[in-house]
């Protein structure tokens, strides 16, 4: 792996240090020529040695330098980018190709005259020349090197190897038999033709040249067929023209360097040959090609945003500007259809409402589109018989259109409609690739919602929690006992919470108040007049003097500040420590259903609902009853959600039952009467669903302190 | 909850507007009853009659309903007043204690009769 590790930073200074070097090492050079040039008394070998090595020092810097700034880049590239990755690299060496050419062509003419420099002038012009074909050649081989690393195979590595290895092999053979001989030997000429049979090989496929876009194509055809002349023509100069002052200085700058240059200039005229064929065969299919490319890429792209979207307007916007995109069309809009048949515009594109009306404004139009159950091209308007008015009119918004219907199941939901301003201006492939983006709308819609019928329902999820704690923690968590009194509650809260209460407050003078109670309502809102009402009660618990008076000043209290439609229904029972009296009073709630004189009766005194009219009224309609208990006797307290529970036909449990507990002998204490009860409602409901809280209180008198209790 | 159906009939007797429920009233339905008492009342018409002969269930929401109005129509000199409960129904009403409140009758006719006197 050829991955350089360093950091950038570190690279840029590498980089920077081989060139200065390679830099100073010309500068030298020239320097150092121009002295031995000047003055004849200098040892010749000693001055061919020296320049040879400072020459050999700047290819090396110019190697170095190079190789450092493209290794970086020598990264695995997706296909796609190979090709644009290489079209680029050879324009860039053919353009400093012909620049090298031009400048070395004026060098050449401006300061040498003869094929043996005379002067420090010529002597320096010659050294620029070798210079520049110099660094021309590095470029060609590194362009080739990275080349092939880049579609890097097993098959490639191995070839790389060989290549380089037999390249050198072949520069020091000739660069021996040049020393040796003053003829070209055949033996290069056959290492020559071995190499570029090696080297074919090595380029083996090009299969990313169909991956170009039809204009990359054409710029690779002519730039490979440029370039194959270029580096066919200057390199027959360098190897074979003698005379020429391109070989000439090339020799001079460092001897044996032309065969390596003219090696350079055979690769990259055979390189560039190798692509012509190719790049010039694809030009035919490039449209189409470049076609299912964008088609491709449209859908991928597609899936992507259905995947990465949930704004549903957002996603119906980008995918019906896709839509347009893919088909060419001029104008494209997407329509959603309500359960009941309503047509709503989901998005539009060059196109407004008014426009789509006048469409629909047309009976054809509309009964095609409404009828539509499967993907329908109109290719041409003024060739359909229903459709030509549309194309008839001066400036018609289109000519020929796409209809996909979109469904969700077996449901049509909606449709993808898109528009041309000519008569044939899609074809059966647009067609194909459309039906394919209506599915994907088709998820699309159904996800986006499924997503909001999802986070709504989590947001009634998390609100009913909410409710449920807040009830939960207003409700007594220990009731008081209360001497005599047996007391037990039941409370049972339906999934959405339902705003039932109870309560059993200690007052000041040590009786106790028991509260049966039910808020409008459902949900956090009943949950928060719950807990207002808790803090009204605890607030009042201190001033009260009965059951009347504490329901009275909850009213006065809570009158006004609550919601309209809503209101409170109470009951409230005051007990005494020791004492058969019990005062009852009810505000709009359920009556009390009471076990007294050997009997059950349901028990009902007047009263409005808590918030329902003000204190003159409530007042005024508020009854308070007074029971004197014997020892046995008791009371049952509950909210509507028991009384109204309801079995699979619909009947109500109703009063009965609970009348029933309490007449019943087993019914001797008030943990006994709420299991008693609970399982009657539980024979009564045979499973079907409780829809509200269901909230009670059994309690049983024992008697005084004086009298054993049985 | 299944939505049970609540349908309203609108009628006219003079100056009187009359609504007859039909179905259940609860916490899905109530609001229906509400825009429609809504939009009487902001059309102007303040002597309203609702029938209940065809309402089989009312919750604490659709009570509620009805509290919402009442004061406003009552400053302008009107009312709403309720007739042909069913006995399950009426007895909802009388718990909560509404006959204090609003005028629960047998009839339509006995209602409007009360308006025009």
């Amino acid at each position: 792996m050829t991955f350089d590790t360093q950091s950038g930073d570190d690279r840029k200074n590498n980089t920077a240090l081989y060139y200065s070097a390679a830099l100073i090492a010309l500068v030298l050079k020239c320097v150092l020529d121009s002295v031995f040039l000047a003055s004849e008394r200098l040892p010749v070998s000693f001055g061919l040695i020296s320049s040879s090595m400072l020459a050999i020092s700047f290819v090396a810097g110019i190697l170095l330098a190079r190789h450092g700034q493209i290794s970086s880049k020598i990264v695995r590239h997706s296909s796609a980018n190979v090709g644009k990755i290489i079209l680029e690299g050879l324009s860039k060496i053919v353009l400093q190709l012909l620049i090298s050419f031009l400048v070395s062509g004026i060098l050449l003419l401006l300061f040498v005259d003869e094929n043996s420099p005379s002067g420090v002038i010529e002597g320096t012009a010659m050294n620029f020349v070798g210079a520049i074909f110099l660094v021309m050649g590095v470029e060609i081989y590194l362009f080739i090197y990275y080349a092939l690393h880049i579609r890097r195979n097993e098959k490639t590595k191995k070839f790389t190897k060989i290549l380089s290895v037999g390249t050198i092999i072949l520069y020091a053979v000739m660069a021996l038999i040049r020393s040796s001989s003053e003829s070209d030997n055949p033996l290069a000429g056959i290492g020559v033709f071995f190499l570029s049979i090696i080297f074919i090989l090595t380029i083996g496929r090009t299969p990313w040249v169909a991956l170009l876009t039809k204009k990359e194509k054409k710029r690779l055809a002519w730039l490979s067929a440029v370039g194959f002349f270029a580096f066919a023509f200057v390199g027959t100069l360098i190897a074979f023209n003698e005379s020429e002052g391109l070989h000439y200085s090339l020799e001079f700058f460092l001897p044996a360097s032309s065969g390596l240059v003219g090696i350079a200039m055979l690769f990259g005229a055979m390189y560039a040959a190798r692509l012509c064929g190719p790049a010039i065969m694809s030009l035919p299919t490039a449209s189409a090609v470049d076609r299912r490319n964008s088609e491709v890429s449209s859908l991928t792209h597609l899936n992507r945003i259905i995947a990465e979207t949930i704004d549903f307007d957002t996603l119906i916007d980008n995918l019906t500007q896709r839509a347009m995109d893919v088909s060419r069309a001029s104008a494209a809009w997407c329509e959603l259809y309500s359960p009941s048949g309503e047509r709503t515009v989901a998005s539009m594109k060059f196109i407004n409402k008014e426009q789509i009306e006048w469409l629909f404004n047309f009976g054809s139009f509309e009964i095609l589109v409404r009828e539509c159950t499967a993907p329908l091209m109109i290719e041409s308007f003024d060739e359909h018989k229903e459709l030509a008015p549309i194309a008839s009119f001066p400036k018609p918004i289109a000519r020929s259109m796409i209809i996909i219907p979109l469904y969700e199941g077996p449901t049509k939901i909606g449709a993808l409609i898109v528009l041309q301003l000519q008569n044939f201006g899609f074809e059966i492939d647009d067609v194909n690739v459309l039906s394919s983006f209506g599915d994907n709308i088709s998820i699309a819609l159904r996800n986006a919602r499924l997503i909001r019928e999802s986070i709504k329902n989590e947001r009634i999820q998390h609100e009913i929690q909410v409710a449920r704690q807040i009830q939960t923690k207003l409700l007594p968590q220990k009731i008081p006992s209360v001497c005599g009194y047996d007391i037990a509650p039941f409370s049972l809260p339906a999934n959405e919470v339902g705003g039932d209460y109870y309560d059993v407050i200690t007052l000041q003078d040590g009786r106790v108040a028991v509260f049966m109670g039910d808020v409008s309502g459902k949900g956090v809102p009943a949950a928060f007049y719950m807990a207002k009402l808790k803090g009204v009660v605890l607030a009042l618990a201190r001033e009260v003097t009965g059951a009347r008076d504490f329901l009275s000043k909850i009213n006065s209290t809570m009158y006004g500040n609550i919601d309209r439609q809503t209101y409170i229904t109470l009951s409230c029972v005051i007990l005494e420590p020791n004492s058969p009296t019990i005062s009852l009073a009810r505000a709009g709630h359920m009556p009390f259903l009471v076990k007294q004189h050997g009997g059950v009766s349901v028990v009902t005194p007047r009263g409005l609902g808590i918030g329902l009219a003000p204190a003159k009224i409530f007042d005024a309609n508020l009854e308070e009853f007074s029971l004197e208990l014997s020892v046995g006797d008791s009371c049952f307290l509950f909210t509507d959600g028991l009384s109204e529970l309801q079995n699979p036909q619909a009947q109500d449990f109703g009063y009965e039952p609970m009348l029933d507990v309490l007449r019943s002998p087993a019914s001797h204490s008030a943990q006994s009467i709420i299991s008693e009860v609970m399982k009657s409602a539980d024979r009564h409901a045979q499973g079907h669903p409780q829809h509200d809280d269901m909230t009670a209180l059994a309690f049983i008198f024992r008697g005084t302190k004086n009298i054993l209790t049985e | 909850m299944n939505d049970l159906k609540f349908t309203i009939d609108h009628q006219s007797v003079g100056d009187v507007k009359l609504l007859k429920l039909q179905g259940y009233l609860d916490a899905h339905t109530a609001p229906h009853l509400e825009s429609a008492l809504g939009n009487l009342i902001q059309e102007g018409s303040h002597k309203i009659v609702v029938n209940f002969k065809e309402l089989d269930y009312i919750s604490s929401a659709g009570l509620g309903v009805f509290m919402v109005y009442i004061e406003d129509v009552r400053t302008t000199g009107g009312d709403i007043k309720l007739s042909e409960m069913k006995p399950k129904v009426f007895t909802v009403f009388d718990l909560l204690g509404f006959p204090m409140l609003f005028e629960i009758v047998e009839h339509d006719q006995i209602a409007l009769a009360k308006f025009t006197a």
